[in-house]
């Protein structure tokens, strides 16, 4: 007992050392000053300079894309003509990034920029802590020009702006939800070309499946597509029939339409004919035996597919798709790696687009996309990344999608919520047994959809 | 002749009870190592074996280990986890032996009131305290002469007051006997002396309880760390685990070796405290 008596005197005088010692000369967060929520629209004046001003950006990349972002930060930091100064920091995944700003809007510590989904920017920024990108997307002297503004895919303004006009998630970079396509074992089907509607696609996993059924044994009720019913696959499927979630004026959901009813009617005739089927868990080791000729998965997951291809021993060609729907549209369901701006001073969130508008530019964005794996958010950028494409002909097959989208109403009001309803709903629209059972699950998605928005109002 | 037969019926009984023990006791000694072989053999295994569902290695990836490590950042994440559980454990047990004392052998009004307020704070989830505790610990960086976000405070000392310690500390104090006092007080000791030389080396067993619970659970902590730090400077290991995860996927083989590298100075410690540490089980009534 003397012994223990020894250490836990050891103990209590190496915490009261140790407390003495402790470096007390940690990196001083600098902490933003959080103003009221911004209500009118910011109006840009001649912003002061920018000199010593130092952004705190908050992120999700560790390891080699880690690396890589710093070099970029770094270099931004030694060569920008502002004098503005970034502290980029890893804040682990886009969930802990949620709960850090959740509890920093109760305490004040916030960052600058922060990436992050765009329904959790929504969501603060419905509450007055993300500030509206347009006053200084449209500056004058620091914004961007027409032309530059023209080079932006498409889809992403409307992606990252709220239902009121304000932009507030800018896209750092895109992955997004697609087909992985067996370009070689299509073609020994006779596919010479991928599937280009609906139609198309059906033939073609019926093929597989049947070539599955012929082998036997392990082979047989697989081959064709690997379609779980969840929300990314469901609406992916969605918008390549020319569906969406909101209606026509843009201020409702409704999933009460022709295009979800032939979606869902589609989905299950492939499951009724064999054509589709499910694996336990993700579908790529399927996919690299020949089990699966089209799996769903993000462009993010290339180094897994590769991985299970090599598993396999299997050297066919395979690359990302779009999904064609009944005339021809595709479609894949864009994700985007979204920045925010933290409401502060004026000159500190012009300070904080100015890096935003660095980061994104398409020079930096064609260095930082290599080290990441995404795809670009500029017609520009894919020009300055020819070479990468030739040397990663998966990665290639992508650059097309990622400009087509479209994205998820993430700035749509209860999005978060009704999204994981489309979860639960989707798998009772697989288990269908008649398109009467599938039109009323999709009216009762309506009500319930429209009821979170109700709820989230109140 | 009958006797025989009683003593080899009786023998075949026993016998037959003892493999029966002994198989229940093999299949759940299996069942709880089943874990731990995954994560070795996944460890060693190539991401698309471990993607896969074979269970063993086709050739064993020790380098898997080694790229785990570099990857991770381990070496400073490992000193920063060492020097958090060190300050931790070492404040846990100072506060929680004088306040078990205090509750078990000294009066004072309003003292079961207190002890029960204290102990209905355990049925208080962990992550409903989480914003609260952090709103507190943001404050008290601000009035107090060091920080605590992004430093050893804020990882620390809001784990130093701990009620199941509190708890488990004031059972076995509060039986050891009055006389054991009463013959000490005879002997001019006061409380303090009484409880450094009659009742902390009576309470060997709980104490190691603490120790390891305590080492196992500040180890492993990751949502508090990555809350009450922005920088790298003093997250623990478990945060190095987290380099092998992103939006697409996990690195199954890679993220085992690093569990296994990260779960290394458990099995030290419990190694070193193992008999001890099951005595005290025993002795405190932790099991079942």
């Amino acid at each position: 007992m003397k012994k223990l008596s020894v250490l836990l005197s050891i103990l209590i005088l190496f915490s009261l050392v140790l407390a003495a010692c402790a470096p007390t000369e940690t990196p001083p967060v600098e902490e933003p000053v959080v103003e009221e929520p911004v209500v009118e629209e910011p109006v840009v004046e001649e912003v002061p300079p920018f000199e010593g001003v130092t952004v705190q950006f908050w992120h999700v990349y560790s390891d080699a894309p880690g690396d890589a972002l710093q070099a970029l930060v770094d270099e931004f930091n030694a060569d920008n003509p502002y004098g503005i100064v970034v502290d980029s920091l890893n804040q682990g995944s886009y969930s802990d990034i949620e709960d850090k700003v959740n509890a920093g809007i109760q305490s004040g510590d916030l960052p600058d920029v922060v990436m992050a989904y765009t329904n959790a920017l929504a969501d603060w920024y419905s509450v007055g802590f993300v500030a509206d990108l347009n006053p200084y997307i449209d500056d004058a002297e620091y914004g961007l020009t027409a032309e530059q503004q023209a080079d932006l895919y498409p889809h992403l303004r409307e992606a990252g702006s709220a239902p009121d006009g304000s932009w507030i998630a800018y896209p750092m970079t895109q992955s997004a939800n697609v087909l992985v396509y067996n370009f070689t074992w299509a073609e020994e089907l006779g596919f010479d070309e991928p599937p280009t509607t609906s139609a198309e696609l059906k033939e073609l996993v019926c093929a597989a499946a049947a070539d599955n059924d012929a082998i036997g044994g392990d082979f047989a009720g697989t081959g064709g597509i690997v379609y779980f019913p969840n929300t990314t696959n469901w609406l992916h499927m969605l918008y390549a029939f020319g569906g969406k979630e909101l209606n026509d004026a843009g201020d409702a959901y409704d999933f009460n339409t022709q295009e979800a009813i032939d979606t869902s009617m589609y989905l299950l005739d492939l499951k009724n004919e064999g054509c589709a089927w499910q694996t336990e868990s993700y579908p790529n080791p399927e996919q690299g035996q020949r089990r699966a000729i089209i799996t769903m998965s993000s462009t993010a997951g290339a180094p897994f597919y590769e991985a299970a291809f090599e598993e396999a021993d299997n050297d066919d060609v395979w690359g990302w798709i779009a999904a064609p729907g009944p005339d021809g549209t595709l479609a894949v369901n864009a994700f985007q790696q979204m920045l925010g701006v933290i409401p502060s001073t004026q000159q500190r969130e012009m300070a904080s687009w100015l890096f935003v508008k660095w980061l994104t530019s398409p020079e930096i964005q064609a260095r930082w996309i290599p080290a990441s794996g995404y795809y670009g958010t500029q017609y520009s950028t894919e020009a300055l990344l020819a070479d990468y494409a030739l040397a990663n002909p998966v990665w290639e097959s992508g650059v097309r999608l990622a400009a087509i989208g479209p994205s998820e109403p993430q700035t749509f009001p209860a999005w978060s919520s009704v999204r994981r309803a489309i979860n639960d709903f989707s798998a009772e629209l697989h288990n269908a047994t008649s398109q009467a059972e599938i039109e009323e699950i999709l009216a009762r998605l309506t009500v319930t959809a429209n009821d979170l928005v109700a709820e989230i109002s109140q | 002749m009958d006797n025989k037969k009683i003593k080899k019926h009786s023998f075949s009984v026993s016998t037959r009870r003892k493999v029966i023990t002994y198989i229940i006791l093999f299949v759940g000694a299996f069942i709880s190592l089943l874990p731990f072989i995954w994560m070795i053999s996944t460890s060693l295994m190539t991401l698309g074996e471990a993607l896969g569902t074979a269970f063993f290695p086709s050739s064993l990836k020790f380098e898997n280990y080694v790229i785990a490590w570099q990857r991770a950042e381990f070496s400073q994440y490992f000193v920063n986890s060492l020097l958090i559980t060190l300050i931790t454990l070492s404040g846990e047990i100072t506060f929680s032996v004088f306040a078990a004392y205090a509750f078990a052998r000294m009066e004072f009004p309003g003292r079961d009131l207190i002890f029960g307020i204290m102990l209905s704070t355990i049925m208080i989830p962990a992550m409903v305290l989480i914003i609260p505790n952090f709103l507190t610990v943001t404050w008290l960086g601000r009035i107090g002469p060091i920080p605590w976000i992004n430093n050893w405070p804020a990882l620390t000392i809001p784990f130093m007051g701990s009620i199941f310690s509190i708890f488990l500390l004031k059972q076995f104090f509060a039986q050891v006997p009055n006389e054991l006092f009463d013959a000490a007080q005879i002997d001019g000791a006061g409380h303090l002396r009484f409880l450094f030389q009659v009742v902390l080396p009576l309470s060997k067993a709980p104490l190691m309880v603490i120790l390891v619970l305590s080492f196992i659970g500040t180890w492993n902590s990751l949502a508090w760390p990555m809350l009450v730090t922005n920088t790298p400077d003093w997250r623990p290991i478990s945060v190095g685990l987290m380099n092998f995860v992103d939006e697409a996927g996990q690195l199954l083989n890679l993220t085992m070796a690093g569990a296994f590298i990260t779960i290394i100075p458990i099995l030290i410690i419990y190694f070193f405290t193992q008999r001890q540490f099951t005595d005290s089980i025993a002795r405190s009534g932790l099991k079942g």
